[in-house]
């Protein structure tokens, strides 16, 4: 099951019970906040076990932008949901590493079948 | 690049100097085989002679190439095409390890012998010191052409040394189906721990490796930022989605990071690489295989 954001440009898929967000290259802040909003809402609404970010068409990232995604994510597990990222290209990795941004509370996926392996199919 | 125009207004050689250096040239040219024969007698009483040398048919075709040389010196005309030559000079010196000193001597031999040369010639003492300052321009200009060429080639060697070593000293090896090692030798900078970090994560994401065991039993020395920069490299192993480990800390070592208080969070450390790969193979499920117990598995 797919559903275009307002922008039409990322997609959210369903697998297992897990909710996956597909990360467009060029998200910006309102980009992010109507996502943001249309997948908590999918979340609550459908008592998902777990988000995952796949990040695998992603080749650049801000801290800023990462904040917002650790805040959003931060949402998603007050809201009982687990949450990951998958498939960070390594120079993504290397310079969130460099500059020690904020990462707690979000579990890593080389890609994202790692983590549907993971999640898949619990039902929180 | 510099031009020709900006390296005579640098070395202060006017229009008038290289006038200067033409007439000096029409005094010596006639007498050019007597110089390069006196120049190559001086040669003949340094060491280096024979270790350039050795056949009596080089050393004439040097001859007549150095007679060249002074020939198109005294063309003075000082272009594109006499920058590129003296560089060319400077290459072959390169090739050959010249040894600077033999080559300034040589240098300053031939302005010597000019000198004599244009003071045995010349009747008017101001118009032969003004000729031979011109000629001492030039000659330095010269040189300064042979030993920045020869000084580019030996950066450009040291570069592509450097490059050669960095390449060896980052091994980063799939040991076993998605495990990764990195055996790191030496001494860490800032410089080296990006290009551990670039390769790592590259490697990660190529092979899709699940463990990274990073084994620093032949690192000489850990400080705070040595540390730190391992720390980073982990985290950002972790943010791949491989999970890191680092063998192969000494007591001293492990010490030594207590003491900074160095934290190394939730990342695994072992003694030995051997209890590092042990871990590995647990992670990735294998141990249980080899050993027939049920394991835990990472992703």
């Amino acid at each position: 099951m797919e559903m275009p954001n307002a922008g039409g440009v990322h997609a959210m898929t369903e697998a297992g019970g897990v909710l996956v967000v597909t990360m467009p290259p060029d998200l910006g802040r309102d980009g992010l906040e109507s996502l943001r909003d249309a997948a908590l809402e999918r979340l609550t609404e459908r008592k998902l076990n777990a988000i995952v970010l796949d990040f695998s068409g992603v080749d650049m990232l801000g801290t800023a932008d990462l904040d917002r995604i650790h805040a959003f994510l931060g949402t998603a597990r007050l809201l009982g949901s687990r949450t990951a990222i998958s498939s960070l290209a390594p120079g993504i990795a290397a310079f969130l590493a460099t500059t020690d941004a904020r990462t707690d509370g979000i579990d890593f996926f080389l890609g994202l079948e790692d983590a549907l392996r993971r999640y898949g199919d619990r039902r929180a | 690049m510099t031009t020709p125009e900006q390296l005579l207004q640098k070395f202060t050689i006017t229009a008038h100097d290289l006038e200067l250096v033409r007439a000096a040239g029409a005094v010596i040219r006639p007498a050019l085989s007597d110089f390069v024969g006196r120049w190559y007698g001086w040669l003949a009483t340094q060491a280096e002679m024979n270790t350039f040398f050795e056949e009596a048919s080089t050393l004439e075709r040097v001859k007549r190439l150095q007679a060249d040389y002074w020939r198109t010196l005294f063309d003075a005309v000082i272009d594109e095409s006499y920058i590129a030559h003296r560089r060319h000079v400077g290459s072959v010196h390169a090739n050959i390890d010249l040894p600077n000193d033999i080559y300034f001597a040589g240098v300053t031999v031939a302005l010597d012998l000019f000198t004599v040369m244009l003071g045995e010639q010349i009747d008017d003492p101001p118009q032969c010191t003004a000729m031979t300052q011109a000629l001492s321009k030039v000659i330095v200009l010269d040189a300064y052409l042979v030993v920045d060429e020869i000084a580019a080639i030996q950066k450009e060697r040291i570069a592509q040394h450097s490059r050669a070593v960095m390449e060896m000293s980052t091994p980063v090896t799939p040991i076993w189906e998605g495990i990764l090692l990195l055996p790191l030798v030496g001494i860490l900078d800032s410089m080296r721990t990006a290009d551990i970090m670039h390769k790592t994560l590259t490697t990660i994401a190529e092979m899709r490796a699940k463990v990274f065991v990073l084994d620093i039993s032949g690192v000489s020395a850990v400080d705070t930022a040595v540390a730190n920069q391992l720390i980073k490299i982990t985290k950002a192993t972790r943010l791949m989605g491989c999970e890191p480990i680092i063998s192969g800390l000494s007591p001293s070592i492990a010490r030594t990071m207590v003491e900074l208080g160095v934290n190394v969070g939730e990342i695994r450390t072992t003694a030995t690489l051997r209890d590092g790969f042990e871990i590995a193979l647990r992670m990735i499920g294998v141990l249980g295989e080899l050993t027939g117990q049920p394991q835990k598995v990472v992703g």
